[in-house]
């Protein structure tokens, strides 16, 4: 369907996620559709409750089930399906996978290791779990790791626990950790997001070394669209559980064509301008207790017309070249589908 | 202390507010390592030393009627800490904070109930500042009770709604809990509370980092839409410098505890003396990959040392690539370096 030059990593077709809760059910991701390239950053961009970190969560079969309910018609890695027949995740295929070739960087480094044990406890676990390999190749290997990651004294401080490290390094210890096994994925979910803006910057730059080095590809999930802006090759940008717009970085910055989007561009303070007022969406994200039949953006968008409350505006091409997609009506009726 | 660290930087009004070489330091306990001869007693039960972590070592600044000054550093530089101690959440060490000719620091709590009533402060977190078993009027009313503002219940009920109305929330919501409403609007309950004593001045403590990025720009316009209607006067806290640079007038930077560059805004986003602030102002992400790729970007390395254990002389010496000798042994204090542009370094860039 797009531009072949690479191999395909992940591909994931019309994914939802529900949770039920005492009030309902939540429609936290929509049918969302896409596919990751072999060595590619893909960013993900959205507010909270946007779906962006779910969706990621889901696919990996990290959810609790129930409250949650994961389906999809397609979901493959390498080409292989992780589905079962009736379509939702199998759990025994993606157990080998998670840790292994597909491996996860979570937000807060404090809350996601163990305070109990060693980084070196911690670190050995999945590889030891994945790969006949002694304890002592292991041990190498995860110093080889920490040292990758720019942990000075490796040796000695693999015996650490999480406590004694600061955040910055605490993740630069989580990345080593998803690196164990060398993934052919690394998705990264807001891994920034807890870090001051000097140490933010060490992070991304290793990200990026990390992705050039290793070819690993990286799902990049933010909600800051100054950091997307800087290292990823494509975006999707995510709102009320579906992904409004996705395309080439350079592509979707130089023409951002969804409402929403250019909202969201508009409302960031930019340090190159001078403005009185900032520009802002009004309201607040859509609550998702209910499925929407129509566009989720309608009630806080300055664009909306009468036909967008005509069913979810299709998930169409505006720029096929730079894989441009966009679902709103505005360009559903330029092209005159 | 140093002379020219409190010096006025412009000439004009007398400042609303000063704070001079501020200390705010927390007592703690280290353990004494025994040696081997040591008693099994003492082994058991070490002793104990009273360790001081310098949160604010010696700030000094003066705030001006109107203006919007900018506490900015990474976290743990002591932004939050020197807010406190302006208002007395923490009481000072050393130092003097002067509210309008009146010293804060030696008063006694009833005598300072009646100065907290010009300085007013919004928090950081919309989730955790607000009592969730208190309705919507009950939290923004509060303070105008304990300092009697209004005379009598119909004034305040009054002022209530128009305060309510000034940060744009309904009247309907007079009678609601915060559980009811979203990140943007409890900001807005905080802003409401700060308001209603009729301050001077509003510490507001990283008001929108909690905040999503299109609620943000909306809590942003309210802080410059209430400055302007009431003449206010802000101590913006933040981290994020984009906002900082569309908020501010001024700008002071912090580091380990100390100010290490104070400008106008202006000047400081041209031109920045310290190369911490250089390094700080290159690492903010700018929403444009045609600027973002190309960049050179100045990636410190290592991290903020322990404020438990600040390094001797400098405290940025330690990630600073222009130190030398000089910067290890000795402290450099605010100096004014170019008009209004203090700078606490020995090797500013010109």
């Amino acid at each position: 369907m797009e531009t072949n030059k690479k191999k395909i990593v992940l591909e994931v077709e019309e994914l939802y996620t529900k949770f039920t809760t005492d009030e309902g059910v939540v429609h936290a991701v929509n049918g969302i559709s896409y596919s990751i390239r072999e060595g590619e950053i893909v960013g993900i961009v959205g507010e909270s409750g946007s779906g962006k970190s779910v969706s990621n969560l889901a696919l990996l079969g990290l959810l609790a089930t129930p409250p949650a309910k994961i389906y999809a018609k397609k979901l493959e890695f390498l080409g292989e399906s992780l589905l079962t027949k009736e379509g939702f995740l199998d759990q025994k295929k993606l157990r080998k996978l998670r840790g292994n070739k597909i491996s996860m960087i979570f937000q807060d480094p404090m809350t996601s290791l163990n305070p109990f044990l060693s980084i070196r406890t911690q670190m050995l676990e999945a590889v030891m779990f994945h790969r006949k390999i002694s304890k002592e190749k292991a041990m190498d290997l995860a110093v080889e790791k920490l040292t990758l990651v720019g942990i000075a004294d490796a040796r000695e401080r693999i015996n650490y626990y999480p406590h004694e490290f600061s955040g910055g390094m605490r993740q630069r210890v989580m990345i080593a950790m998803a690196l164990m096994c060398d993934p052919l994925l690394l998705i990264a979910d807001e891994p920034t997001t807890a870090l001051d803006v000097t140490i933010q910057a060490q992070i991304i730059e290793l990200l990026q070394e990390i992705n050039e080095k290793l070819q690993t590809t990286i799902i990049f999930i933010t909600h800051d669209l100054g950091v997307i802006a800087g290292i990823s090759e494509r975006i999707m940008v995510m709102y009320g559980g579906s992904i409004v717009e996705s395309g080439q970085t350079e592509d979707i910055f130089a023409h951002t064509s969804h409402p929403y989007t250019k909202g969201l561009l508009a409302s960031i303070p930019k340090l190159d301008e001078d403005k009185d007022r900032l520009n802002t969406i009004e309201g607040s994200p859509p609550f998702l207790l209910k499925t929407l039949d129509f566009c989720p953006f309608y009630d806080r968008c300055e664009q909306r017309m009468d036909s967008c409350l005509e069913g979810i505006p299709p998930y169409i091409f505006t720029n096929v070249e730079n894989e441009h997609k966009v679902a709103c009506r505005l360009f559903d009726e330029q092209n005159g589908k | 202390m140093d002379k020219t660290a409190t010096e006025n930087t412009s000439s004009q009004a007398k400042p609303i507010l000063q704070v001079k070489d501020l200390k705010v330091y927390f007592e703690m306990n280290k353990t004494v390592k025994p040696d081997e001869s040591a008693s099994f007693f003492s082994k058991v039960f070490p002793k104990k030393e009273k360790v001081y972590l310098k949160a604010v070592d010696g700030v000094s600044f003066d705030l001006y009627k109107g203006e919007i000054l900018a506490l900015v550093g990474e976290s743990g530089c002591g932004k939050s800490t020197t807010a406190r101690g302006i208002l007395q959440l923490h009481r000072p060490r050393e130092g003097q904070v002067i509210l309008e000719g009146q010293e804060l620091t030696t008063l006694s709590p009833r005598e300072l109930k009646k100065c907290r009533q010009k300085i007013q402060m919004v928090f950081q977190d919309p989730y955790a500042s607000l009592n969730p078993r208190m309705t919507v009027g009950d939290v923004i009313a509060e303070p105008a009770k304990v300092f009697r503002t209004y005379k009598n219940r119909s004034d305040l009920q009054t002022a209530l709604i128009d305060t309510m109305k000034k940060v744009g929330l309904e009247k309907k919501f007079i009678h609601r809990y915060p559980h009811a409403f979203s990140g943007g609007q409890r900001q807005r309950i905080g802003i409401a509370r700060a308001l209603i004593s009729q301050p001077e001045i509003i510490v507001a403590d990283e008001p929108v980092s909690a905040l999503d990025v299109s609620i943000q720009a909306q809590v942003l316009n309210l802080f410059s839409d209430l400055q302007k209607d009431l003449g206010l006067t802000y101590v913006f806290i933040a981290h994020d410098l984009s906002v900082v640079k569309h908020m501010c007038t001024r700008v002071a930077v912090m580091y380990l505890g100390r100010i290490v560059e104070v400008a106008p805004t202006k000047k400081i986003f041209e031109k920045q003396r310290h190369p911490y602030t250089q390094a700080l102002i290159s690492a903010v992400n700018v929403p444009d990959p045609v600027i973002e790729k190309k960049r050179e970007r100045i990636v410190l390395q290592g991290e903020i040392p322990s404020p438990l254990n600040p390094p001797h002389g400098c405290p940025f010496h330690t990630r600073c690539s222009k130190a030398q000798d000089r910067c290890r042994q000795e402290r450099p204090y605010l100096e004014e370096k170019a008009e209004n542009h203090q700078v606490a370094c020995f090797f500013p860039n010109d």
